[in-house]
């Protein structure tokens, strides 16, 4: 990417790091502030309505209405981060950031496809004893 | 059947993104900017199908529940791509290009874990090809397959697509999308969702994807014949 030097900042300028800085926080906050608010928001009251034994529809409707924000706060986060990784490639905040996030991301992959392969094994095993059982009988 | 279809919508995603990769490989994008794209737009794809399904139901079913919805998938892309263009300003053309082109082979391979699961079944039908269920998902038939129907059209589309931008032709977007739009509104008259209903959701959204790719093909034209 050389002859673009005016275009992605390769020096590490106080200003520039700042400005990387402000955007990786942004970033950092996008992203997990909404998971943490969910959390405790079913904590005080999804709790606090199955004690009270009454499920609500409004409740319903606003846990999903924040689920839906949340999801766009996380795309938010991730673009801040790309921003970060293409316009002040050598701010090392955004580096770590980025590769949190691609650990997190891999993790989440990991855990599907485990969960994928015992599903199936579970379904095959089902089968297996199901028709031991039939020809048993 | 539910396993079959989870591993042909991750097979959907891995074959087109990689795809996406060789493609923009070969037009000597820099890796970094290449894998910046792929994240950016599986996050996009991911969190769009998921989306679409929340804001149909009404926000009644949650993100974890919600089963992925191919359309908002492709919003979602669509989203990425659109993004990925503000943040990385050179080739915007091209990332448009290629994301598009993967697009109908996305859902292409997502539609056969369709097919075997039984969702988004067709009509009653009893002719050829006719499939029945019998399986967690649905137990019933024989219905059209649809789903089939659709793998093979959006398929084929991929391949005009490949053709288009092996010929350096710069109406490869507006194709394939107006082809795609074409496609998915036809068929879906031919799914049983679709009974008692003139225009579904889906075919709407199809309709705004084809009005857009229509604008696109005329400012293509029109810059052409200024000689940009």
């Amino acid at each position: 990417m050389k002859g673009t030097g005016m275009m992605y900042n390769d020096m590490n300028n106080p200003d520039d790091e700042r400005k990387a800085n402000v955007f990786c926080i942004a970033s950092l906050i996008c992203v997990f502030l909404p998971r943490v608010l969910q959390f405790l928001g079913y904590l005080l009251f999804g709790t606090l309505l199955q004690q009270v034994g009454r499920e609500s529809v409004l409740y319903d409707r606003i846990s999903g209405a924040l689920s839906a924000l949340g999801i766009l706060f996380l795309i938010a986060g991730i673009v801040l981060v790309i921003y970060v990784r293409v316009k002040y490639p050598k701010n090392i905040f955004g580096k770590v950031l980025m590769w949190i996030y691609i650990v997190l991301a891999v993790l989440i992959l990991i855990a599907f496809i485990v969960m994928l392969v015992a599903c199936t094994l579970a379904c095959s095993y089902l089968i297996e004893t199901c028709q031991g059982c039939a020809s048993m009988g | 059947m539910v396993s079959l279809y989870s591993y042909l919508f991750l097979a959907s995603l891995v074959v087109s993104l990689t795809s996406a990769c060789v493609l923009l490989h070969r037009r000597r994008v820099p890796g970094k900017i290449i894998f910046y794209s792929v994240f950016l737009n599986s996050v996009c794809i991911l969190c769009g199908a998921k989306l679409y399904t929340m804001l149909a139901s009404g926000l009644q079913v949650d993100f974890w529940r919600a089963g992925p919805s191919s359309l908002g998938g492709a919003v979602g892309l669509l989203l990425g791509i659109f993004l990925f263009g503000r943040i990385y300003d050179r080739e915007a053309s091209l990332f448009w290009e290629v994301y598009i082109m993967v697009l109908p082979l996305m859902y292409g391979i997502s539609k056969l874990g369709c097919f075997f699961a039984g969702c988004c079944h067709g009509i009653p039908y009893d002719g050829p090809l006719a499939v029945s269920y019998d399986n967690q998902v649905l137990q019933g038939g024989p219905f059209f397959p649809v789903q089939l129907a659709e793998s093979i059209c959006f398929l084929f589309i991929f391949l005009i697509g490949i053709y288009l931008h092996h010929r350096r032709n710069r109406l490869v977007c507006p194709a394939v999308i107006l082809l795609c739009a074409t496609a998915k509104f036809s068929l879906e008259y031919l799914r049983q969702e679709h009974a008692g209903v003139v225009v579904s959701v889906n075919q709407a959204v199809c309709l705004c994807f084809f009005c857009w790719a229509v604008w696109k093909s005329g400012l293509s034209f029109r810059s052409k014949k200024e000689g940009k």
